[in-house]
């Protein structure tokens, strides 16, 4: 059966064309290893340069999940800094703090939804009860001796994490919020296991280059039109009628 | 042939909805409507405009009726709609018998304008009000749960599918799918309707009061598949969801037009979109091409060799 047609002409030579030359350039000159020799030898600590290299693959990933298996998320931006979070406190630490966070200011809100104040307040109502819960978790583990540092930055994380997911309750539906919440968490943690695979790792390490796969990789799923996972199971109905895919 | 999401936006709304479109006409229902009215189209009447911080304080709450709704001018998926179905000692009364005081409403007001129902949250927001419209009974003649819309996904002119999302009690009043509403896919041809879902499964009797949702007849059939197709071809938008009400005295209303309208129609209908639009592409004799421009299929609608129907 002839495919529905695609009607934006896409500059196929134009763009393989460039994806060549970019794939060349970083054969030949390997830029990224240059620079990060550089970082290393300036004594830039080599878990930094990682996470940061870490970022463009995590992000092709996301796009990958996104496009492909159909997780819809809080954007890319959400998922990704959550991710970062994560791997800063290890992630089992991180998915508790940010359940303990969820479930204490999920009533909260409740609550104040049933008093009339203007929705920016309550916002920033349930930062400072993140804040609160915050306080109680990294005095817990410093209590069982784990590093007293580091926490500042996944606080910031979450808490803008929070916001987001605080603020979709309001304009979403709640079931949707909902779901784009636990989407989002479980893209970070698959995203989070990705990138801290000792493979991974050390190919970034030893080949730092190939981080320009990612943003050719994103390109190519730009021009996916087929069916996600996802939809497959959404439209099951349809295909038990015999309705295919594109 | 299915339609999924890569496709709609890669095929079909990128290159059919230009972004004055969709910025001018799905997202500014105030300017939608003005528009509409404009060429002659029916939509609720306006009761009241508020832009800004200023005239909502300037705002004489006053001069509304007894019933009216209040909306935000960008919201999505009905969101921040407020309304109002009675006046009750110092503000209103909501569909369900939900107090509504004047307190309450400002506020909501305010965070329209604040932006908090708009689609990023980020810039600032529109609050209208317009009339009420409502259904006293439904299709069956049964006390209805809520307004009926019918959903019209119009392609380059010529309609390519077609539901009516029934609310329920578990819908709260609400024609939204993903809410608990009823959808059932209706045929082009005939205004029958030919299969029903509600979350997510095959029914074929409404759960609230069990009568037949399969083969009932819409009302008006051919003029509201008429209203949706010169609606969408007023939009600019080349593939629009139009969402038509048939409310009690006041007959058909266009409610609002969506450039990125839901992909439930599909299993409402049990019908594949996507081989529905190449149909009408093929119909259009552009099966390889693109389609044209949406300028060239308005300036067509003039032109004696239209290729409408």
């Amino acid at each position: 059966m002839p495919a529905a047609p695609l009607p934006k002409p896409f500059p196929v030579r134009l763009v393989s064309a460039l994806v060549g030359a970019w794939a060349g350039l970083f054969l030949w000159l390997r830029p990224v290893a240059r620079l990060t020799a550089e970082l290393h030898a300036a004594g830039v600590h080599d878990e930094s340069v990682a996470l940061f290299l870490g970022v463009p693959i995590g992000v092709a990933a996301l796009v990958f999940l996104r496009v492909v298996a159909g997780l819809e998320t809080f954007g890319l931006f959400y998922p990704l800094i959550l991710v970062l979070a994560f791997i800063q406190v290890e992630v089992v630490f991180g998915l508790l703090v940010f359940g303990a966070v969820l479930a204490v200011t999920t009533p909260v809100r409740l609550l104040l939804g049933k008093v009339p104040l203007l929705s920016i307040t309550r916002t920033g109502l349930i930062v400072c009860l993140t804040v609160g819960v915050f306080l109680v978790a990294w005095t817990v583990r410093a209590r069982h001796g784990h590093g007293l540092g580091g926490l500042g930055f996944p606080l910031f994380i979450m808490a803008g994490s929070v916001e987001r997911f605080v603020t979709a309750q309001m304009d979403l539906s709640p079931n949707e919020a909902f779901k784009l919440s636990i989407n989002t968490t479980i893209s970070a943690v698959i995203v989070y296991f990705l990138l801290t695979a000792e493979p991974v790792r050390a190919l970034l390490r030893s080949h730092p280059d190939v981080i320009a796969a990612a943003p050719v990789a994103i390109l190519l799923m730009g021009r996916y039109t087929g069916l996600r996972l996802w939809e497959l199971f959404r439209f099951r109905a349809l295909r038990a009628r015999g309705e295919v895919g594109p | 042939v299915i339609l999924g999401l890569n496709r709609r936006e890669l095929a079909y709304i990128a290159p059919c909805n230009p972004r004055e479109a969709i910025l001018g006409v799905a997202q500014d229902k105030v300017n939608a409507k003005r528009l509409l009215a404009a060429h002659g189209l029916p939509v609720p009447d306006d009761l009241a405009v508020l832009r800004s911080h200023a005239e909502a304080r300037r705002f004489d709450w006053g001069s509304l009726p007894n019933a009216f709704a209040l909306k935000p001018g960008d919201g999505a998926l009905g969101c921040g709609i407020v309304v109002a179905a009675a006046r009750a000692p110092g503000g209103w009364l909501g569909v369900a018998g939900a107090r509504l005081p004047l307190d309450r409403l400002r506020l909501h007001v305010i965070d329209i304008l604040d932006g908090v129902y708009s689609r990023e949250g980020f810039h600032r927001g529109v609050a209208y009000f317009e009339e009420r419209l409502r259904n006293e009974r439904d299709l069956w003649g049964e006390p209805a749960s809520g307004l009926a819309d019918i959903r019209v996904i119009v392609y380059r002119g010529s309609p390519a599918l077609a539901m009516t999302r029934i609310p329920t009690k578990g819908s709260g009043g609400k024609a939204n799918l993903h809410q608990g509403a009823v959808g059932a896919g209706i045929d082009l041809g005939t205004g029958k309707t030919t299969h029903a879902v509600h979350r997510g499964r095959s029914v074929d009797r409404h759960p609230d009061h069990g009568r037949r949702l399969l083969g009932l007849v819409v009302p008006d059939w051919p003029e509201i598949l008429e209203i949706a197709v010169s609606a969408a071809r007023v939009s600019g938008l080349g593939y629009a969801g139009v969402d038509v009400v048939r409310a009690d005295e006041r007959g058909i209303r266009i409610l609002e037009i969506n450039a990125r309208p839901g992909l439930d129609i599909q299993i409402a209908n049990l019908r594949g979109l996507a081989g529905v639009l190449r149909d009408l592409d093929r119909a259009h004799g552009a099966a390889a091409g693109p389609p044209p421009p949406v300028a060239a299929v308005r300036s067509a609608s003039a032109t004696p060799r239209a290729p409408e129907g």
